[in-house]
């Protein structure tokens, strides 16, 4: 298979962000309700990721080899980005006492480091981080529909959904190992 | 806090070191004491930031914070190796995001010192005792040790593991204690 | 949990859970005897041994279920255990299957709540971890009757192996290596019609996943048929894809869930390490079928003109993003091959060079023949890499380097890091200029103390790499350790600007004089 073609699916697939890089997994738990809004909520969730990931890999193609550089930047550019979530209403408000953008960050932050320290040429990385962004809708779209179905089942009362979504998560992560392309 | 809700919100907030920090003991262990280190900085950076800050402590102040703490994160993501070179092979990226993730920051406003030493520990506990889960049955060792000749599920290791542990473990202990309020 | 009043009438349906699980037993039941006779009697410790171990461990858990008239409790334990035990290939140890069940009911299925409830297959769950896990003892395949270790007609259509030995009539019947229930189509099918009769299964799932990956084989230059017929897509088709709890309702999803099974066990049969890859795709596609069902759900009654707008807006929007990649890929592509047509050719002078570049194992070296500007011949020196997988590899990359004469070819699927490491060699090559890798020897003569000395020079480029001395008539105790140290000292040097041994100054100084004097011939500088 081309090695863009595989970095492209491998990102979406092998190394999803969530599912196998276990970034995003707590905005999932806090974000991803409901499998019909989802599909609109994922797509604002992945559109700020992706402004986010592409302002920071623009500007680590400008600053030297520091990781330490690096992850401020990244950290600023996850800032952004979720601020243009804030700005498009998501993310408002607090949760347990901290500022519910709190969630968001690891994996805004995280992915960039994630796709910066990739073995791949800096005008290919385009193709991962769109991988990525793609990887991580699926993931958004694919948890809140699992959700949806652990709450509508009749399942016993002492099996709480939350723990389930988990081991549910654990059953896609197995699923995508199989699809690391060569 | 609600006894009901208190495993969700211990275990939510640790999300990410939960599932990502927990291969082994060692590492587990490793996180267990970062977090502490973390979130002792944190409350003290918190008291300085609000005298400093004349306004009521708002976004700025935990953007500052939160700024702070991924430093300090990634201080220990560097240095840890270079002073206890053992720790290098149990060490991974997800240390250095330690200083992003909720549960360093929970209940630092709070003048209470006591309740937030006694949350972070239940969590330390909690991460030890998934990484000691995993580490047995991804490689059959607990520490490093061999426990029996061979791991049991060795894909355990992996993000399977790292997601179904600490699944199977929460829903166990919300069985325990739905047992014990259908006992009561 | 759902929790709502029921009102009536009813229509009522005579099957129970019971009969349901009862009759699809039966269908499998052609398999088991199938694997019984094609691997003899260890296949039924594997197929019925995991059913019946499955049942055990499911008891603590349902009680009710199970009693004197029922000692299966609803079937349904049995049917996960006996769908994983025929998937197990016939050399799997005694252990498999014991820890395989634990997996199927506990984790795939008790910890969602039970029967109905489970979002995955938990015959899948458990052979996915299985086959993660334990890599060799899942896939120790056999010969039927005589148990001979053998590779199976899905690894020698994907030519993992060195020919296709197996023909159309001997996959139909089963008698060829593979999992024990999944090798004889003819049993198979005998189950599916025997379930399809009955309206346990409809044909729109085993139908879709059958004919996409007969279609896309076909793509990918593989015969179809032979791409149907084996592995254990029959038996996934009829059996683990149809699963009534885990598979779509309505009949649009179920038509794109059985194309999305399809679609990706092709791609991971033949882009993955993964020779099968029935597990992985119907995995993903189970935790995507209630996806499925709420998007193609069908319109509501007085919704469909609403149901048109919405599809066409997102569909506008997914083919917007599609067309978006292609472009950009596209983009990429013409901006490659320009880069490369404006370097028309290897701008090199003609001659024979040679390369280093870091394998799978090791270094591979190669040796290549440039003439006119054009690469005529390479040829694979020295590597380390696994003889059966890196010998096709470089003759497939050999040809596409002299045809496409040029350097970023298609790597060989299932040999990248070899591939990665004849290109890094090939690179290697063609960065080095002729002069510089040709060697020469020079002869030099130099007045020493008694009479002449003859030293012979290697030079590699500009670089000296040996220096001999050829004749001398020095006084051998003196002179011997001299010249060694003074050839030590010029290789180390590269001149012979160095200082003379102490004790042999003339000697010395004439074995100086012999090296330049062959410097001189060859020119150095």
């Amino acid at each position: 298979m081309n090695d863009i073609l595989t970095v492209f699916l491998n990102s979406i697939f092998a190394e999803n962000i969530v599912f196998i890089s276990f970034l995003g997994i707590l905005l999932l738990y806090k974000e991803a309700r409901g499998l019909r809004t989802s599909f609109k909520k994922g797509l604002k969730f992945s559109a700020a990721l992706l402004i986010s990931i592409l302002l920071g890999w623009v500007l680590a193609g400008w600053l030297p080899e520091n990781d330490f550089l690096l992850l401020w930047v990244f950290w600023l550019t996850g800032i952004i980005g979720i601020f243009v979530l804030y700005s498009w209403n998501e993310l408002r408000g607090s949760w347990l006492n901290l500022p519910r953008i709190i969630i968001a960050l690891p994996l805004f932050t995280g992915s960039q480091w994630i796709i910066q320290h990739q073995n791949v040429e800096y005008f290919e990385r385009i193709y991962p981080i769109l991988g990525t962004v793609i990887g991580f809708y699926l993931a958004f779209v694919l948890t809140a529909g699992v959700r949806e179905q652990i709450k509508i089942s009749e399942i016993p009362g002492y099996l709480k959904e939350k723990p389930l979504l988990l081991i549910a998560i654990s059953f896609f992560a197995l699923a995508l190992i199989g699809f690391n392309f060569l | 806090m609600n006894d009901k809700n208190m495993l969700e919100k211990i275990i939510l907030p640790g999300l990410l070191p939960l599932v990502a920090g927990t291969t082994s003991v060692a590492q587990a262990i490793i996180f267990a004491l970062s977090c502490i280190v973390l979130v002792v900085i944190v409350k003290i950076l918190y008291r300085v930031l609000s005298n400093i800050l004349p306004q009521e402590p708002g976004e700025i102040l935990w953007i500052i914070l939160l700024s702070l703490g991924l430093s300090f994160s990634f201080a220990i993501y560097i240095i840890l190796p270079e002073i206890l070179p053992f720790t290098g092979e149990h060490i991974n990226i997800y240390l250095m995001f330690l200083g992003l993730t909720p549960v360093i920051y929970i209940g630092s406003e709070s003048k209470n010192w006591g309740f937030r030493l006694a949350y972070i520990l239940a969590f330390a506990a909690l991460i030890v005792l998934t990484g000691t889960v995993r580490e047995f049955i991804g490689q059959g060792k607990i520490m490093g040790l061999s426990i029996i000749d061979s791991a049991v599920i060795p894909i355990i290791k992996g993000p399977v593991g790292g997601f179904m542990i600490p699944g199977l473990l929460w829903l166990l202990i919300e069985m325990v204690f739905a047992g014990e309020e259908a006992g009561q | 949990m759902a929790n709502f009043e029921l009102t009536g009438p009813y229509i009522e349906n005579e099957d129970t859970i019971e009969k349901n699980m009862l009759n699809v037993i039966l269908a499998m039941m052609p398999a088991v005897i199938a694997a019984y006779i094609f691997f003899g009697p260890y296949a039924l410790y594997l197929s019925l041994g995991t059913a019946l171990l499955s049942t055990v461990i499911e008891f603590p858990f349902d009680q009710k279920s199970y009693s004197i008239k029922n000692p299966l409790g609803d079937g349904s334990a049995f049917l996960a255990g006996l769908l994983l035990g025929l998937t197990l290939p016939p050399g799997a140890p005694w252990w498999i299957p014991v820890l395989g069940a634990f997996l199927t009911i506990v984790i795939g299925k008790q910890v969602f709540g039970g029967i109905g409830n489970n979002i995955f297959n938990p015959a899948l769950i458990a052979r996915g971890i299985l086959i993660l896990s334990w890599a060799q003892p899942m896939t120790t395949w056999q010969e039927p009757f005589d148990g001979v270790s053998s590779a199976t007609p899905l690894a020698e259509m994907l030519g993992e192996t060195s020919a296709v030995t197996v023909g159309y009539w001997e996959l139909f019947l089963g008698n060829v290596a593979g999992s024990i229930g999944e090798t004889s189509a003819l049993a198979l099918l005998i189950g599916g019609l025997f379930l399809y009769i009955n309206e346990y299964i409809t044909w729109r799932i085993p139908v879709s996943y059958i004919v996409s990956v007969g279609v896309l084989s076909y793509f990918f230059g593989v015969d179809p048929l032979y791409a149907v017929l084996s592995g254990g897509l029959m038996f996934a088709a009829i059996f683990m894809a149809t699963d009534m709890v885990t598979s779509p309702v309505t009949k649009d999803a179920r038509l794109v869930y059985g194309i999305g099974c399809g679609v990706f066990t092709v791609l991971i049969r033949h882009f993955t390490v993964y020779p099968e890859g029935i597990t992985f795709a119907i995995l993903l596609m189970n935790g995507s079928a209630y996806i499925f069902d709420t998007v193609l759900e069908g319109p509501r009654f007085g919704e469909v003109e609403k149901r048109k707008q919405t599809f066409k807006r997102w569909g506008s929007v997914v083919l917007a993003s599609i067309l978006f990649l292609a472009l950009t890929y596209g983009a990429t592509l013409v901006v490659q091959n320009l880069a490369a047509d404006v370097e028309e050719g290897f701008p090199l002078a003609d001659g024979v060079y040679t390369g280093r570049g870091e394998g799978a194992y090791g270094d591979i070296e190669l040796e290549i023949n440039i003439s006119s500007g054009e690469l005529i011949s390479i040829e694979v020196l020295n590597h380390q890499e696994s003889e059966n997988i890196a010998d096709p590899a470089f003759e497939t990359l050999i040809n596409r380097v002299l045809e496409q004469q040029r350097l970023d070819v298609e790597s060989v699927s299932g040999a990248t890091l070899t591939s990665q490491g004849f290109i890094a060699a090939l690179e290697n090559a063609l960065d080095t200029e002729e002069t510089e890798k040709e060697l020469t020897t020079e002869t030099g003569t130099g007045g020493g103390m008694n009479d002449d000395i003859v030293v012979e020079v290697q030079l590699e480029g500009d670089e000296i790499t040996a220096i001999e001395v050829i004749e001398h008539s020095e006084t051998e105790d003196i002179a011997g350790p001299a010249f060694a140290e003074l050839i030590e000292s010029v290789l180390a040097a590269q001149s012979t600007d160095v200082d003379t041994v102490s004790g042999a100054t003339m000697s010395s100084e004439g074995f100086l004089e012999a090296v330049n004097d062959a410097l001189e011939e060859a020119n150095y500088e």
